[in-house]
This record gives structure tokens, sequence and C-alpha cells, in this order.
């Protein structure tokens, strides 16, 4: 430890300090988990989750008001229409932030 | 030889029966009774000396705090804070009933849509009544984008309705699938290791290739048991901050 200015020791550990902190600093961006399975994973629950509450909404309002089939049909297809929008809305932020990431580099 | 979804089945341990309403202890039960013992043990024995400098028990649970804290903080705002007693203990939870279910003869209480949605359904009317009460009739401006013509509007509407309602199912139905699919998969590996095994001399040797891929798959699962732990916190605050800013 006599020598100060050509410790490997230190320099080693000023690098590995360097490189701590700018990880740290990216940290918040590395952060979310949007993978590509994820994604894909999300898209196929939002669009069956999408119909499934609208056919849902649709048989029980049916069954309140003595509507039989009208509901069921009208909220089945814009349960269907959620679904969609919901991908779409998942696609399109997925790809400007592939976009963003593409503009940095 | 079992069946690769035999260990999701749920047994009673000892029955109760209240009002007619089967309530009987199960396997689930235990393990989610055994998951809150643990958590307590761990986050009151590490807070328990509370020193300036921590010891290694009181970092990990000290880590876990700030991870939360930040969360909120990002996602929610300053005024999340309050709220930091039911996320953090949300995400306990569900990350040590997820790592439960890694421990072998164990039984994986997340696999069970019906505890998923439990909490989804909990989390979905709570953040609705948070809404409400910090917006009072203005929350319902939610469903009503702004710069959507007049004629469209009644249509956007149930739309955003609809939608707003998927946000349980999406939430339950993530951490679900993935708990499920991860464990039947480890299963049916497991499956492929034995009846190789069985096949003789040559069928040892080439059981070596399940026996790896379920090595891999372990430490994938462990993996992905942080990972939708993670997930269904922050949604949980996604939505939460909807609720405080509707105007976002």
């Amino acid at each position: 430890m006599g020598d100060d200015t050509h410790n490997p020791k230190q320099e080693a550990f000023e690098e590995r300090l360097n490189r701590a902190q700018q990880k740290a600093q990216k940290a918040p961006e590395a952060e979310k988990p949007d993978n590509a399975s994820n994604v894909a994973f999300r898209m196929g629950v939002d669009l069956v989750a999408g119909t499934g509450v609208g056919a849902f909404m649709g048989y029980w309002f049916d069954k309140w008001f003595d509507t039989k089939p009208l509901f069921l049909i009208v909220l089945l297809v814009l349960g269907f229409a959620t679904g969609v929008r919901n991908v779409v809305q998942l696609a399109r932020r997925v790809q400007d932030a592939d976009e963003d990431a593409e503009t940095k580099d | 030889m079992a069946s690769p979804i035999e260990q999701f089945e749920v047994k009673p341990i000892a029955h109760f029966e209240i009002a007619g309403i089967d309530v009987s202890f199960t396997n689930s039960s235990l393990w989610m009774v055994i998951v809150v013992a643990f958590l307590t043990i761990f986050l009151l024995g590490g807070t328990r000396k509370s020193a300036t400098v921590p010891g290694r028990w009181q970092v990990m649970v000290e880590l876990m705090y700030g991870f939360i804290a930040g969360m909120i903080r990002d996602n929610v705002g300053k005024e999340g804070k309050q709220y930091f007693p039911f996320i953090f203990s949300l995400f306990v939870f569900v990350l040590g009933l997820n790592l439960a279910g890694m421990i072998p003869y164990s039984f994986t209480v997340t696999s069970h849509i019906a505890v998923n949605f439990a909490m989804a359904a909990f989390i979905f009317i709570g953040v609705t009544l948070v809404g409400f009460a910090k917006n009072g009739a203005g929350y319902l401006k939610l469903f009503a984008p702004s710069g959507v013509p007049l004629w469209l509007l009644p249509m956007i509407i149930i739309i955003e309705v609809i939608s707003y309602c998927t946000r349980p199912i999406s939430l339950s139905v993530r951490l679900f699938a993935n708990m499920l699919a991860g464990h039947i998969m480890m299963k049916v590996f497991a499956g492929f290791i034995l009846s190789l095994a069985a096949a003789g001399a040559v069928g040892m040797v080439g059981a070596v290739v399940p026996f790896a891929v379920n090595v891999l798959l372990t430490g994938l699962e462990i993996l992905v048991a942080c990972l939708q732990a993670y997930v269904f916190t922050i949604l949980t605050c996604i939505y939460l901050n909807d609720a405080m800013h509707p105007s976002h």
C-alpha cells in the first residue's frame, strides 16, 4: 500500500466505482420488463379480456333488462373493439420506445 | 407417473364449514400462512436492532423498502407515499408466494386464478374508490378523453369503460398464467427424465438432456417468480397513479 499512484487495486476500484455509478444512472430506463415475449403475452390477454368483459357485461345487462340478446351482441362487438384498441395502443408504445432507442444509438 | 397438473390440486387439511360454505383449511391456506409467518419474522427480525450501520439482515430488509419506496415515487409521485404499506405488503406477499412455489413439494398459491383474481379485484375496487374519493365525479373524465368528436363519444365511453374493467383480468391472468406454465413445464421435463431413464442404458445417458433443461428452467422460474411479483406491483402503482391524477 506504499505506492498510492500505481496501486492496481486502487485503479481497479476507481474503474469499478465509475462503472457502478454509470449503471446506477441508467438503471431506471433498463428496469422496465418490456421484452418481446412479455409484450406478446400481454397482447393476447388484452384481446381476450376485452372480448370476455364485453360478453360478460352484455349477458348480465340482458338478464337485468330482459332485452336478450341485444346487449350481448352490441357489447361483444364493442368488447372486441376494446381489445383491438388496447393491442394497437400497446404496439404503438413499444414501437415508439424502439424508435427512441434507435435514434439514441 | 404423476400428471403434470397434479401439483396444483387443492387438498383440504382440516374441514370447516360456515353457513353451508366450505371454508376448509387447505394446502393453499397452509402455504399462505407459512409465507406470511416467514415474512413477518424476516421483516421484524431485520428491523429489530435498527442499527445506523446495518448488518446483512437489516440491509436485505432496507433494500426491499427502498425498492418499493422508489417504485412508488417514480410511478405515483410523492402523494403515493400514503399507500406504501399496502403496496409493500402486496409485493412481499406475491413475491413470497411465488418463491415458496419453487421449494420442492411445496404448493404454488399464485398458480390459481381464484387467488390472483381475488387480489386483483380488491385492488381494482380499492383504486376505483381512491379515484372517486380524490377527484369526485371528475374521475369520470378518465372515460371521456378530450378531443373526441361528439358523435363518437358514446361509443368511446363504452370502450373506455370496458377497457377499465379488463384491468383486474389482465393483472391476475398474467401472474397466474406465468406461474402455471412454468411449473407445468418443469414437471413435464422431470417426467422426461424418468421415462428416459427407465428405457435402459442409452436412455439413462439421454436423460442428461432433460435434466440439464430442468436445471436451466429452475433458474428461469426463479427469475419469473421475481419478475411477475414486480409486474403485479408496478401495475398496481400505475393504476393508482391513474386514480390520483386522471388527467394524464
